[in-house]
């Protein structure tokens, strides 16, 4: 660009800005002027309000983040509805009236420290229809007088319905005097059935060595074993069943059952 | 409105600021809206908001355009989508004839031969020429800050005015 041109430029230019631009109409210029005034009080009243927003908004949010909280927290701790329960207390099996509190572990402990005898055994639900019902029962102890055989169910697979309808079957089908305990509580898990025998009774029940113990049949039948061999059975407890024992060195490998007819619940080969 | 409030310090800063700027504030907002009464009402907006944002501070000049630049925006965007929402004539006001910057220069009173020489100059500028020109002939505004207004670099600022003001000495005669 050539400094004549330049100059002619600059000077257009001057003439530019020394047109006269249109004036604002005075009464528009009083109400620009007005802002600052009219404007002042909503302006204050805006900044009240902003001042509340400003504590009120962490305010609300705090006051929401404390009802969640205490929401969850008390659903968290919130107690089953008290219908809820007794429905599902009405639904459950009824244990027997004779069932007792569970003995404390301590003593157990104790019994089978005390006890020759600790087996385990496989005891079938009365109700069930297969194996696979099958629970292992471990006897516990044969005490002294009142005899006392006691069972305990061990089996980590046993929820606390079936310790429970255990505990039913054995005291239904129970033609003896039984004390049934079980505990329902969640980790322990734990059936006890005791069985007062006679005197006599008790002679032939009483362990005789390591090898020989009490071992839980069926439903309620029962079976002394000595080295290998079922040597006595309760025959009055199953007397319609019909039982067949496979044995592998003195341990019961299984256990069937069959409905059939009245036979001697005693196999010839159980005979002592 | 009391006195003690028409008479405080900020609000004679604020008369005095307004009345030095208000005819380059509606000049500007006509550039951009092509409508007088828009213009105003953009101004006013603008100046509005600007005042409740820092009451009793004298905004500046780049922050001011710059409000109502975007207040213009907003609007001509709001009048197309209800143009075209109606399917009503053409143009931004919906087929109202654009008003041109000067106008009002007289009062409405007819333009004389210069002032309508010029209008017509500047029509043919394209609107971001024209809005270069604007700011920086009648606003008083620097490259710096009509480049911040405009949202372009300063370099772009000035060759846009370069070229509209070569465009515009061609066209006028009589200056």
């Amino acid at each position: 660009m050539s400094q004549q041109r330049k100059d002619d430029l600059e000077d257009f230019e001057q003439m530019l800005k020394g047109v006269e631009i249109p004036r604002a109409r005075p009464e528009y210029l009083q109400k620009i002027y007005a802002i600052s005034f009219l404007e002042k009080a909503s302006a204050e009243q805006g900044s009240c309000q902003r001042l509340w927003l400003k504590m009120g908004i962490p305010l609300g949010i705090a006051a929401a983040i404390t009802l969640v909280f205490w929401s969850v927290h008390n659903a968290s701790i919130e107690k089953p509805d008290v219908a809820t329960v007794a429905q599902i207390e009405e639904s459950a099996p009824q244990v027997p009236v004779n069932v007792e509190p569970a003995e404390p572990e301590r003593q157990l402990q104790e019994e089978q420290e005390e006890m020759p005898v600790l087996r385990k055994a496989q005891f079938v639900s009365a109700r069930s229809k297969a194996f696979a019902e099958v629970y292992t029962l471990t006897m516990l102890s044969t005490n002294e007088a009142p005899r006392t055989l006691v069972f305990m169910g061990a089996e980590s697979v046993m929820e606390p319905w079936k310790i429970r309808e255990l505990a039913q079957d054995l005291a239904q089908s129970a033609p003896r005097e039984f004390q049934l305990s079980a505990d329902y509580e969640k980790h322990v898990r734990k059936v006890e059935w005791k069985c007062k025998l006679s005197e006599e009774e008790a002679r032939d029940y009483r362990p005789i060595s390591e090898k020989s113990y009490w071992v839980a049949t069926n439903d309620l039948g029962l079976a002394r074993m000595s080295n290998g061999q079922i040597i006595r059975v309760l025959q009055e407890i199953w007397v319609d069943k019909q039982i067949a024992l496979s044995r592998d060195g003195g341990k019961v490998l299984e256990i069937t059952q069959s409905r059939g007819e009245l036979v001697p619940a005693i196999p010839e080969s159980l005979e002592s | 409105m009391s006195n003690e409030n028409a008479n405080s310090e900020a609000g004679l800063a604020w008369r005095e600021w307004v009345g030095e700027n208000i005819s380059r504030f509606l000049l500007y907002a006509r550039q951009q809206i092509h409508h007088s009464h828009d213009a105003e009402d953009i101004v006013q907006e603008a100046l509005t908001e600007l005042w409740l944002k820092n009451p009793g501070c004298i905004p500046k000049l780049p922050h001011v355009y710059t409000t109502i630049r975007t207040r213009a925006i907003d609007l001509i965007r709001s009048r197309r989508r209800r143009v075209e929402r109606e399917k009503f004539g053409e143009g931004i006001r919906g087929g109202e004839e654009s008003e041109g910057l000067f106008d009002d220069v007289q009062g409405g009173m007819i333009l004389s031969e210069r002032y309508r020489e010029l209008e017509a100059a500047l029509k043919t500028l394209s609107d971001k020429e024209s809005e270069v020109v604007v700011l920086s002939v009648w606003s008083g505004m620097s490259f710096a800050e009509i480049a911040e207004v405009t949202e372009c670099s300063k370099s772009t600022v000035a060759s846009r005015y370069r070229y509209a003001l070569e465009k515009l000495r061609r066209l006028i005669k009589h200056f």
